[in-house]
């Protein structure tokens, strides 16, 4: 295989719109199922994170992919994921 | 000002790489479900058309009540934990005595007896098995299901083709965005096809016609479609683990609405005639589906299940107390109560499905999906002609062929197998899936074959006419019903179907002769470059 075809993994805008925004994006959603309010029917904070979890892939997505100040979207998705790691660990082990 | 210029124009490229390479590295794929999601969308159709089917409201004119308490005597009593109801595609009733437990893939399935009952109450044939096998095995809905199935997985086992497609919907849903985004001339590119133009110039015009116009329904469905494989693949199990400890159990009684523990003290159960009839006037349609759970207990209660009806969106489920025949409430989707969860839910199948306006919705929808099509097909087209010199692209121009133009052939292979195999006596369910990847193993040595590209489309396009010109009549031979019947018993479904295929069949012999005739004409011009010959 050409070489030429395998620069993008020494792109460092692909890890952060490829496989770190995917996760952060999975972990916001398993986290909202805790913090999100469930509603008088108790499902919305199953239901909704499950609908938005296309949308806050496609918002991560993009503006990671866009972005002049990559350093920022660095920063975004380290939070996040941070956030949402405390609020899960918190869950299990809490 | 020069550096905002440039860094609107830098990223304006960054969009068009995106918006190329997300169609280019999935963009087989992609068609692959979006055709078969296009075709999905009638997959109630296809069901009747292919059985020679109408709807015969047996729920209401037949005697459902003497007939579950007739079945229940001779059922063993786990199995009344719960009854589902529903008319098949050949004027059946199937009744399911079932209870819950795990299938041998570990999942949550209902086992129990399936009866199938005619008309007249006679019972056809019994079966005891998982839920999920005795539909496997269905050859009513061999041929549904099976192209459902291709839109849906892919036909790679589960998770993974749930996941694929997922991750397909994801890539349409960048394709769709970063195409919108691009444009800088959104309204006046609706109508930006120049009739001095041809080839390739052509072809890009009519991409971003064809795509400008479906860009809000593809953002819509690629939404939508991975949401629906997402949480079918691992959303719904993984947001268990997390608000439920893992208790699946719990997890779906939430979502289902119904209390753990129900009391199982006998008590006779009210006339489910009555509450069927209820549940008609209430609606004014006929439920697809009645599901009465703990049937001859104190608990017992009886569910109608509505499609979308005339003026609504959404679904609809009346829930009666089926000890007294009361009706209870207008049930939500998920969960017990109204909720913003539910309504999201009930709303996001009509909208991927076009189901929310009865056929109308159905022809725009599949008009729409052709449309997607059509951009996925060009799309890639571009990319072989920008590529036309170098030699991977003439296998690329060659791969486009056989996938844009052999996968409808396939389909409608199968669709022949269906019926071959049902004139035969064979198992439709197996010879159904079976028929398609003869066609698709036949069609791929063509593809091999075959050097000149041009001939392959030709080739591909006079089996697919022929194949949608022959369904019809083979549809006819193997049940004996009539155009004519089919206008005295109102079937709609049927007439649709055979309307689309024949239209599909005209539109394949006009494009051979707009090609035959565009050759003609290039051959008294200018003898044909090597170039025209292998690009698509």
């Amino acid at each position: 295989m050409n070489a030429s075809y395998m620069q993008f993994l020494k792109n460092r805008r692909f890890w952060l719109s490829g496989p770190a925004t995917l996760l952060v994006s999975l972990f916001t959603m398993f986290a909202m199922a805790v913090w999100f309010p469930p509603g008088v029917g108790k499902v919305n904070n199953i239901m909704m994170p499950l609908v938005m979890l296309p949308l806050i892939w496609a918002l991560l997505f993009f503006y990671t992919y866009l972005t002049a100040d990559m350093r920022k979207a660095q920063w975004l998705l380290v939070i996040l994921f941070t956030i949402n790691s405390i609020i899960l660990a918190y869950q299990f082990w809490g | 000002m020069n550096e905002k210029t440039s860094t609107i124009r830098s990223k304006a490229k960054a969009l068009l790489s995106l918006h190329s390479w997300s169609g280019i590295v999935l963009g087989m794929l992609l068609y692959a479900v979006i055709f078969t999601g296009t075709v999905a969308v009638v997959a109630d159709e296809i069901g009747e058309w292919s059985n020679s089917n109408y709807p015969q409201k047996l729920l209401i004119k037949t005697n459902v009540n003497e007939t579950v308490n007739r079945l229940a005597e001779n059922t063993p009593q786990e199995y009344l934990d719960e009854i589902s109801v529903y008319e098949n595609d050949r004027q059946q009733l199937v009744y399911f005595f079932h209870t819950h437990k795990q299938n041998p893939s570990g999942d949550m399935d209902e086992f129990g007896i399936q009866y199938k009952i005619n008309a007249n109450g006679e019972t056809i044939s019994q079966q005891e098995g998982f839920g999920s096998d005795l539909f496997e095995q269905e050859d009513t809905y061999a041929l549904s299901r099976f192209l459902v199935s291709i839109h849906t997985e892919l036909h790679i086992p589960s998770p993974w083709g749930l996941i694929l497609t997922g991750i397909l919907g994801l890539a349409m849903l960048i394709a769709s965005v970063s195409g919108f985004m691009m444009h800088r001339h959104l309204f006046t590119d609706m109508f930006a096809i120049r009739k001095q133009r041809d080839g390739k110039s052509l072809k890009r015009d009519s991409h971003t016609v064809a795509g400008t116009w479906s860009i809000p329904f593809a953002i819509l469905l690629a939404f939508t479609g991975s949401f629906f494989s997402f949480s079918a693949s691992f959303g719904l199990p993984a947001m268990g683990i997390v608000a439920f400890g893992g208790d699946q159990e719990a997890l779906m009684y939430t979502l289902v609405g119904e209390q753990q523990n129900k009391s199982e003290v006998p008590m006779d159960s009210s006339n489910v005639n009555l509450m069927l009839s209820d549940a008609v006037k209430r609606q004014s349609s006929i439920p697809s589906f009645v599901s009465i759970s703990h049937f001859g207990t104190e608990s017992a209660s009886l569910l109608a299940f509505f499609m979308p009806n005339e003026g609504k969106v959404g679904f609809e489920q009346l829930v009666y107390n089926a000890t007294n025949g009361d009706f209870i409430e207008h049930k939500p989707l998920v969960g017990t109560v109204p909720s913003a969860g539910s309504v999201i839910l009930s709303l996001i199948y009509p909208i991927h499905f076009g189901t929310f306006a009865g056929l109308f919705s159905k022809i725009i929808w599949v008009a729409l999906g052709i449309a997607a099509c059509y951009v996925t097909i060009t799309g890639l087209q571009l990319y072989a002609h920008r590529n036309e010199k170098a030699n991977s692209s003439r296998w690329f121009s060659r791969m486009c062929v056989w996938g844009f133009w052999g996968l409808p052939l396939c389909s409608l292979s199968s669709a022949f197998g269906f019926f071959i195999s049902g004139s035969l006596g064979l198992n439709q369910s197996f010879w159904t899936p079976l028929t398609f990847v003869i066609a698709a193993a036949i069609i791929s040595i063509l593809t091999l074959a075959i050097k000149n590209i041009s001939l392959l489309k030709k080739v591909l396009l006079v089996g697919s006419g022929l194949f949608c010109l022959l369904l019809p009549i083979l549809r006819f031979t193997s049940s004996g019903v009539s155009w004519l019947q089919a206008l005295q018993h109102n079937m709609v479904a049927m007439m649709f179907i055979e309307f689309i295929l024949l239209a599909c069949s005209a539109l394949c012999f006009y494009s051979l002769y707009r090609t035959l005739q565009v050759k003609n004409n290039a051959d008294i011009t200018e003898s044909p470059s090597l170039s025209s010959q292998e690009v698509v």
